[in-house]
């Protein structure tokens, strides 16, 4: 039978309702963090038709599927199997018309088959008989990345200190399958280490792209040409493009801009944060950046930044030659 | 059997060859010996660095006979047929010519089937950035869940041309630029078992010539082989490779920090003689202007691809002068760079940028002239004070013509000028009663360089400036690039603007233009009967000044007589 409750779970429910209930005909998952939604499939997949490959288990993508397709795939019944699992991957990609008639199907579903839509776009699935499926929210709350980052490193067999956990994220952001990604190779490196130290992850971790730009950020709007000019020529060292590294400078840029603009606005900050597209730690940081440059620094920084595109797409010399001018002159006074 | 160049015939086998990637390889045997290889890889790093021979490597290591094992044999079917690009298994693909949706389709299909002889069946998609964004989506199903005997393996220059949802689904690895060092040695392993000949500094300019690709700089050598057979001298090398040989750049660079116009050129003319292009020798002498601005600001430790005798030498030769000067020649030098890659005539616009180098004022920043300022009021002496390096001196050349900028009271408390006009003008008496004080002036000058920088550092290259009650005179050398700028309408608005905001009342701003630089002020300001006795005391500094008892040293001469610059 359906379970007609109207839930919104967070992801880390999952756990609990697998191991305590049935599984419930259809399930809806949301949320950003790939790691865990990805992580709730393969447990559904063993507790329906088992860890390895199985002719019960089928795979449809949002982009590529027909409503009919999945809706007929779920109401056939398995083979040598008393469950089968559907997973629709990207269900947002599917047209309205496929969204009915999976609507239909959610409405009186087949008892046999577990199907489990996968929504990655961060909206609510528009889907009218939603009430119907049991919803996991899989975002990860600010807060806890770090406590999962250090729980990940500890099922990997060892042990990730607060500071390693947060030099990690800094370095690769907080979405949970990256620091997955490279919590198993640090794993790997340290083969046999049971701690891992800082130094082990400043190396071997890639850097997130836009930890330097932050850092190169900050160093100009501190005028430091000597820290600016260190973070370069280690991007540099790291042959990263400098179209790409003033990318990022100018896309910084730009975000400092709007957001001092809708802070002189007096924009309020939940309709600036809609605005922004950002959550409101990350937008902490910015708006302690836009604090820092004045509209005349921003208008002179952005014809800077505008004349060096130009001249890395067009000019003969060496481009990072006119990108270390660049940072010369946004670290100048005037 | 044709020669095989030496980038194939020492492609690294195992992963102990991999030059430079210590981390990297080190993980990765890790995880074959472990039985812990991820489905996916993604290999990222600049051209000639590994990527492609590390993938090569991990299929071997997956393959071998005797594997898997993080110590490929190398000698069996398996790793030879994969060493040689023809095991069944290891499909490598070229992203740049299969860049379509049906290439990454027709890798679908077939990963469903086993391998033929192998354990694992392995896809190396080189410069994978070159997918289309359908083939991406295609090839990102099949990442998210590729059969458990499927490897694939993406090497890419530019990982950020990568989709995010392909990178979340692979291993990541970012394979740096291997160090001069690391190069330099990998050429003497392989020179001294070729038996070639070639000394140690040739190596190095090889290993910086090929900006940390293993690969270019075989291909290098091998240039060099093919020409010298055996033995190769480093005057030779220099010349085939068109490598213009560092003790020369260097040259040219002290005679422009020198400001000695004749010795660049002369420089010059050596190189080209040798055959490097004038294009060349101005990248050159770009990149070492960029690195001595990089030692100057940052020190030695941001430098990675010099080497500690190299960043030393860049340190002595740009001892003298202060990190803006050495920016604004690495400015002018950019812009000239360009110039001169575009020109018909290089060499002719190599030679003007030189002697536009060497003739170029060097800036003072104000903090140096405050302080400059404030260690000579200290002093009870008038005097020239110490010379303590090449900048100090012309800062106070520059002083000299415009004493008045930077000294409240220069007939007391500063440093006279070094020398003065022999028939000085007699001072204008409205300009004399009006003018404000000198750290006044000073003071105005820093206003209006916050504000704008360009126009200030313009203003403070004037010969003199002049405030009376309800004007600003500006003097400046006819046709100066100074005067030029000045004299444009919006700089004379902003000026009139700034200086209306300094000094609480408008002013008119008129910028005069001299034949001569403005020789008068030291000789206005001085009342006459000082000036006799300041300029004994003058030309005593300068006679007792340790540069120039050194230049009289050098050039076996004497100082006849003293004339302002």
């Amino acid at each position: 039978m359906v379970q007609r409750r109207a839930t919104k779970n967070t992801g880390s429910k999952f756990e609990d309702h697998i191991k305590e209930r049935t599984i419930s005909p259809v399930y809806v998952f949301t949320g950003d963090q790939i790691y865990l939604v990805e992580k709730a499939v393969s447990t559904l997949k063993e507790k329906t038709v088992g860890a390895s490959e199985d002719i019960n288990y089928v795979v449809f993508h949002g982009d590529t599927a027909t409503g009919k397709e999945i809706a007929d795939t779920a109401s056939t019944y398995p083979m040598f199997s008393k469950m089968k699992l559907v997973v629709v991957k990207n269900a947002e990609k599917l047209k309205t018309g496929d969204l009915e008639i999976l609507d239909s199907y959610i409405a009186s579903p087949s008892t046999s088959t577990c199907l489990a839509l996968v929504f990655s776009d961060g909206k609510k699935p528009k889907l009218k008989n939603i009430k119907s499926a049991l919803s996991f929210d899989f975002s990860l709350d600010k807060g806890n990345t770090l406590s999962s980052t250090m729980a990940l490193a500890g099922s990997l067999g060892y042990e990730l200190t607060r500071r390693g956990a947060e030099t990690l994220i800094s370095l690769v952001g907080e979405d949970l399958q990256d620091i997955q990604n490279e919590l198993t190779k640090l794993s790997l490196y340290s083969a046999g280490k049971k701690r891992i130290d800082e130094a082990d992850i400043k190396s071997l971790t890639k850097k997130s792209n836009f930890e330097d730009v932050f850092s190169l950020i900050n160093a100009i709007s501190k005028r430091n040409k000597r820290q600016a000019l260190g973070v370069l020529t280690e991007l540099e060292a790291r042959g990263e493009e400098p179209l790409s590294v003033l990318s990022r400078i100018s896309w910084r840029f730009r975000q400092i801009w709007k957001c001092k603009e809708l802070i002189d606005k007096k924009v309020p900050k939940t309709e600036v944060l809609k605005l922004m597209k950002m959550s409101s730690g990350a937008f902490y940081y910015l708006s302690e950046d836009q604090k820092k440059f004045s509209y005349g620094d921003i208008v002179r920084i952005m014809n800077a930044l505008g004349e060096c595109d130009k001249k890395l797409k067009i000019s003969y010399v060496p481009k990072n030659h006119t990108l270390t001018k660049l940072v010369l002159e946004l670290c100048s006074k005037n | 059997m044709s020669y095989l160049v030496l980038a194939r015939k020492w492609r690294p086998k195992t992963f102990d060859d991999i030059v430079g990637q210590d981390y990297i390889t080190q993980t990765l045997k890790n995880a074959v010996s472990s039985g812990k290889t991820a489905h996916a890889f993604i290999f990222s790093g600049p051209r000639g660095v590994g990527k492609t021979s590390t993938a090569r490597i991990v299929a071997k290591a997956l393959n071998c006979e005797k594997g898997p094992t993080p110590d490929p044999c190398s000698e069996c079917t398996f790793c030879q047929e994969i060493s040689e690009g023809k095991s069944l298994d290891v499909i490598e693909i070229d992203a740049a010519s299969h860049t379509g949706v049906n290439d990454v389709r027709e890798i679908i299909e077939n990963i469903k089937y086993l391998p033929t002889s192998g354990k694992n069946k392995i896809y190396i998609i080189d410069e994978a950035h070159m997918l289309s964004q359908s083939a991406f989506n295609a090839l990102l199903k099949t990442l998210e869940e590729p059969p458990p005997h499927v490897l694939f393996i993406l090497a890419t220059t530019e990982v950020h041309k990568i989709p995010v949802t392909i990178l979340s689904r692979c291993q990541r690895y970012d394979f740096k630029k291997v160090t001069v060092e690391e190069i330099r040695q990998q050429l003497k392993k392989i020179t001294s078992k070729e038996s070639v000949n070639i000394d140690d500094e040739t190596l190095y300019l090889i290993s910086q010539e090929a900006d940390g690709s293993v690969r270019d700089s075989l291909s290098l050598m091998d240039q060099l082989i093919a020409t010298f057979g055996s033995d190769i001298r480093h005057e030779e090398a220099t010349s085939i490779l068109g490598i213009l040989d560092k003790a020369l750049i260097k040259s040219v660079l002290k005679s422009v920090l020198e400001n000695n116009p004749k010795s660049s050129i002369e420089s010059l003319n050596n190189a080209i003689e040798k055959g490097i292009s004038p294009r060349r020798f101005a990248e050159d002498l770009l990149k070492i202007l960029r690195y001595s601005v990089l030692v100057k600001t940052c020190g030695k430790s941001v430098i990675s691809e010099l080497s500690e005798e190299e960043i030393t030498d860049i340190e002595k030769l740009t001892s003298k002068v202060n990190a803006e000067s050495l920016e604004s020649l690495f400015n002018l030098m950019l812009e000239e760079a360009e110039n001169i890659q575009k020109s018909f005539y290089p060499q002719m616009a190599l030679e003007l940028t030189l002697i536009k180098l060497s003739t170029m004022e060097r800036i003072v920043s104000i903090e140096d002239i405050i302080s400059k300022i404030e260690s000579l009021s200290g002093s009870s002496k008038p005097g020239y004070g110490k010379s303590a390096s090449m900048d100090e001196h012309r800062v106070d050349y520059k002083k000299k013509e415009t004493p008045t900028d930077i000294e409240p009271t220069p007939i007391e408390k500063a440093p006279a000028p070094i020398e003065k006009p022999e028939d000085p003008k007699p001072p204008e008496p409205e300009a004399k009663e009006s003018m404000p004080q000198g750290n006044q002036k000073v003071g105005f000058i820093k206003f209006i360089k916050d504000k704008k920088r360009i126009l200030g550092t313009r203003l403070e290259q004037a010969n003199e400036i002049v405030i009376e009650e309800s004007r600003i005179r500006i003097i400046c050398d006819m046709g100066s690039p100074g005067a030029l700028y000045l004299k444009r309408q919006e700089s004379k608005e902003a000026l009139k603007n700034f200086s209306g905001e300094f000094y609480s009342r408008d002013m008119r701003i008129d910028i005069e233009e001299t034949d001569s630089p403005a020789k008068k002020d030291g000789g206005e300001k001085m009342q006459s009967n000082n000036i006799k006795e300041q300029k004994a005391v003058n030309r005593k500094k300068i006679h007792d000044d340790p540069i120039v008892k050194e230049a009289e040293e050098i050039f076996g001469g004497r100082v006849i007589d003293i004339k302002p610059n």
